[in-house]
């Protein structure tokens, strides 16, 4: 379990290895899909944690090869994106290879969901971005209104207001019902 | 929703509730959905964006992802691994195989004329032979008689490689508790093409954990193949209790240009990485 060790335990060197070794294989999937490099490292830093997600369940046991595990979660999360944009057809070669499972394919939406409130986050003022990401770093309120200048209330105050327009804007964009909607099946759906 | 339910949503959600305040509370949420959807968008908030093991792992993949910019900069930045040393050497050697080779088509390049093959691997037979005598192996000396078609110009140009895993050849990949030596086939033997008994020997060295098991993979030089794992031959390698192994097998070999990958089974890590020509 080498590699994902190295992914589970976030050592650079593995990980290092793991880029070296395997993006360029990436990009020239995608390269052959309308995707530039840009676009797959892009893919390929999501398909690193959606497998850091997943290799973390109790009892995670890799049934296939690395790579193709990798390039498997890549593609679909490349495929989706396609979809999502609809910039091109999907060639063969794109839709082949690993099988992604119920169980995975949970972690890549929920890793989406995690990139679209990334995204809504970073459309916020700079103070609404500073303020918030204290909270959501636990930090205690009094120590965020006695280091910003601020009183507790008024950080009270406008935190609830950044969250207020951080939550409108996640929930008026469309993939966010999309998103959610899959995760929903998925957790509602039986197993079999 | 009012200022109360707010704070209370705050406050739940930074667990500062006295008991009492808190069951009532998850007594509400059981009971309103839309109230249990905010706390579940508010909770899924503060995981993806509060300080997390996922966000620690981001921060060193965009690190790590800074370093390539463009697609060049991958081999580049390889270059100052410690593997740089051995592909050093590598690409020398590989300059004055080159240099013979191409004097060897040369002469041979007004002889005969031979289809564009692709390359692939004909299984002569289904069961790997441990303990084969060895003398049924072929000779890979070019100045065998040779049955096979001949090539119209020279055949190195047709066998074009696999970017990504030249970088690999003539290094032990992986470094660790434990390293792999393969002695045969020698690196960068060329086999005569037609019916063969392809040996895979060597010995291990280090602490192998327990479990841990190998497979070797042979690729053509097909991109598309390789991009998909989709080996001609994936072979399991049993190590004996001296910790060395020996890999036997029948094939028929076509001429191209072939890959050896041997694989820890359960991490996918690459432990040695060779090619051979088939001509």
């Amino acid at each position: 379990m080498y590699f994902i060790r190295g992914i589970l335990n976030n050592e650079a060197p593995v990980l290092g290895e793991i880029y070296r070794k395997f993006l360029p294989v990436l990009f020239g999937m995608l390269r052959r899909n309308g995707g530039t490099f840009e676009d797959a490292r892009d893919v390929f830093q999501e398909a690193l944690v959606v497998v850091f997600h997943h290799a973390a369940r109790p009892g995670f046991q890799l049934t296939a090869p690395f790579q193709s595990y990798l390039l498997g979660i890549s593609r679909f999360i490349w495929f989706r994106q396609l979809k999502k944009n609809a910039r091109m057809e999907v060639t063969s070669d794109l839709e082949e290879g690993f099988d992604i499972d119920e169980d995975l394919e949970q972690k890549i939406f929920e890793s989406e969901k995690r990139n679209l409130f990334r995204e809504k986050f970073d459309r916020l003022g700079p103070d609404c971005r500073q303020l918030l990401q204290r909270f959501f770093d636990r930090e205690p309120l009094l120590h965020i209104a006695e280091d910003m200048g601020y009183t507790a209330d008024y950080v009270k105050k406008k935190n609830k207001v950044c969250k207020a327009k951080l939550m409108e804007l996640i929930q008026n964009d469309p993939r966010f019902g999309e998103i959610t909607s899959h995760i929903r099946l998925s957790k509602t759906s039986p197993d079999f | 929703m009012d200022n109360h339910i707010d704070d209370l949503i705050a406050d739940y959600l930074a667990d500062t509730l006295d008991p009492a305040t808190r069951q009532d509370f998850e007594r509400r949420l059981a009971a309103d959905p839309d109230l249990a959807a905010r706390i579940e968008l508010e909770t899924s908030l503060i995981d993806a964006l509060g300080a997390s093991p996922e966000n620690h792992l981001r921060s060193t993949l965009r690190s790590i992802a800074g370093q390539y910019e463009t697609p060049e900069s991958l081999s580049s930045v390889e270059g100052n691994t410690p593997l740089s040393k051995g592909r050093i050497w590598w690409f020398f050697t590989g300059f004055l195989v080159l240099i013979g080779a191409v004097a060897l088509l040369i002469l041979r390049q007004q002889e005969e004329p031979a289809p564009s093959i692709p390359p692939t691997l004909q299984q002569e037979s289904p069961t790997t032979t441990p303990g084969a005598p060895t003398e049924d192996l072929p000779k890979t000396n070019d100045s065998q008689p040779n049955n096979s078609p001949r090539p119209s110009r020279p055949v190195a140009a047709d066998f074009r490689p696999i970017q990504n895993l030249e970088t690999y050849i003539g290094s032990q990949v992986r470094s660790g508790d434990f390293r792999l030596y393969v002695e045969e086939p020698r690196s960068g033997v060329t086999f005569r093409a037609g019916r063969m008994n392809f040996r895979l020997s060597g010995k291990t060295e280090g602490a192998i954990p327990a479990g841990q098991t190998f497979h070797t993979m042979l690729f053509s030089n097909d991109l598309k193949d390789f991009e998909a794992m989709r080996p001609v031959e994936n072979l399991a390698l049993a190590l004996k209790p001296d910790a060395r192994f020996l890999l036997e097998k029948n094939l028929v070999l076509q001429p191209g240009l072939y890959y050896i990958i041997i694989e820890e089974e359960q991490s996918g890590a690459w432990l040695f990485v060779d090619k051979f020509l088939v001509k």
